[in-house]
């Protein structure tokens, strides 16, 4: 419960600061000028930034996917993204991941001596909060499709369970996450659109208690509202 | 602005969203029972032919006191002591080994004995949520406004039951207490000769226990261990479900 608070605040907080700097106009810079008459310029389309808010979907790869095979649908993340020129954003990244898969009654063999019959789980957790940066090839296209990646420390639990025995590693981790993504506005007018793509994410742990031994890794489809600004 | 209050409210439901994300997924009590068994590699189990098997389950317990309504429950004709003793007792039979009712009948002494003991115990917690006193303002207001609870009409006793002014009152969103009870059973297979040379030991040696640095060591063959959260009413089901799991996992035991 003290981490639910803890998130809950941390996400306010962070909202709070993405828009700490103003209230977001579409500011862009040719739009008017010394009260002339409109002028649409090259940049019309470029807005100050981004504000994203997604569903996740995940699929383990690598060592993970042996220690969990089922999809995640337990994803969310948010980021805002700010222009520091036409094609490059940086930004602030935070995410939520659950991974959990139930293994059906089974006897699992302790050496030679030794079986387990029971009920197997495992689960997996993040909530990662980093920095972002993205880089936008067309600026002048309404659909804008981009690459990007955001880095940052996440904190984990992991988790193996076997009957009413369990262990268990929560701790802070480093992650990074390259991801390839697209807005798409709702209209041609509209600073509203959908915000998908897909991302990988890789984050620094090993432990062969839990057979990670080069770090965790999973694929996450996302998709979600993103505001223009 | 309008548009930053929108967004506000989005991330303030995103992080509600987010916080009811940790719960569990479905688990059931069967889902934690657990069967582990245990063996010497090195020791023929072809060289034993006899047995010896305690007349009852051995009970450890920190809520069962001996005579209460627990304890003659489990060591009633046809209850949890009795299930259990009979459904390892089959096992063995089935296995191909011979039941002697004493561990040194003349010049039968028994090859191994059984020892089954169930240890049974209760944990409670307590959860509170402080969420449920900063999330429903109401609930201040109302509970600041009424002072205290009344009670019923002509009586001035703070035990009364009689008004509690349906769910307001904050104390009852505000956790809950729960309890459970685990229960294992340990089945161990010793060899015969150790257990005798023990008792031997402990006759001649009244004033010392099993666990004194002189005393002779049993020798542990084979060992089960099955364990779980108790439920309302198929423990002796699920426990001896492990049994069979147990001997199932041991074909080693088998006889011919």
């Amino acid at each position: 419960m003290k981490k639910n608070i803890l998130l809950t605040f941390v996400l306010v907080l962070f909202t709070a600061v993405s828009f700490a700097d103003g209230v977001p106009t579409k500011n862009n810079v040719n739009t008017i000028t010394n009260g002339s008459a409109v002028v649409a310029g090259d940049d019309f389309l470029l807005p100050d930034g981004y504000f994203n808010i997604n569903y996740n979907l995940g699929w383990t790869a690598g060592d993970m996917s042996n220690f969990i095979g089922e999809n995640s649908y337990r994803g969310f993340s948010i980021d805002g993204r700010k222009f520091i020129n036409d094609k490059i954003t940086i930004g602030g990244y935070m995410g939520w991941t659950g991974f959990f898969e139930k293994f059906d009654r089974k006897t699992y063999p302790i050496d030679n001596s030794t079986t387990v019959t029971g009920v197997g789980s495992n689960t997996y957790y993040n909530f990662t909060l980093g920095m972002n940066a993205h880089y936008y090839p067309l600026q002048n296209s309404a659909i804008k499709p981009y690459v990007g990646v955001s880095v940052g420390p996440t904190y984990q639990t992991i988790n193996t369970q076997i009957g009413r025995y369990y262990i268990e590693n929560q701790s802070w981790q480093f992650m990074i996450a390259p991801e390839l993504g697209v807005f798409i506005p709702f209209g041609p007018d509209s600073d509203v659109g959908v915000n998908t793509g897909i991302r990988y994410n890789l984050v620094s742990f090993q432990n062969t208690n839990y057979g990670i031994s080069n770090g965790i890794s999973y694929f996450q489809w996302f998709v979600g509202i993103s505001f223009e600004y | 602005m309008k548009r930053i209050t929108k967004l506000f409210l989005s991330v303030l439901t995103l992080s509600v969203v987010l916080s009811s994300c940790y719960k569990e997924e479905t688990y059931y009590t069967e889902d934690y029972d657990l069967t582990i068994t245990h063996y010497d590699t090195e020791f023929d189990f072809t060289t034993y032919k006899t047995f010896y098997i305690t007349d009852s389950v051995g009970l450890i317990s920190d809520y069962i006191k001996k005579g209460d309504a627990n304890w003659k429950d489990f060591y009633k004709r046809g209850g949890a002591s009795a299930s259990v003793i009979n459904s390892i007792t089959k096992h063995y039979l089935d296995l191909g080994y011979t039941q002697l009712d004493s561990l040194n009948n003349g010049t039968d002494s028994v090859d191994f004995a059984v020892n089954a003991i169930m240890t049974l115990n209760e944990q409670t917690g307590y959860v509170y949520y402080p969420g449920y006193w900063y999330g429903y303002p109401g609930y201040w207001g109302g509970y600041w406004g009424w002072g205290y609870y009344k009670g019923a009409k002509g009586t001035t006793s703070t035990q009364s039951t009689a008004y509690y002014y349906g769910g307001y009152y904050p104390w009852y969103g505000g956790g809950y207490s729960y309890t459970y009870k685990t229960g294992n059973l340990m089945v161990e297979m010793a060899d015969g000769q150790s257990v005798r040379d023990l008792i031997r030991f402990l006759k001649a040696n009244p004033t010392l226990g099993p666990a004194d640095v002189d005393a002779p060591q049993l020798k542990y063959v084979w060992s089960a261990f099955i364990d779980g959260y108790q439920s309302g009413d198929k423990n002796i089901e699920r426990v001896i479900n492990g049994i069979d799991e147990a001997y199932e996992n041991s074909p080693y035991l088998k006889q011919n």
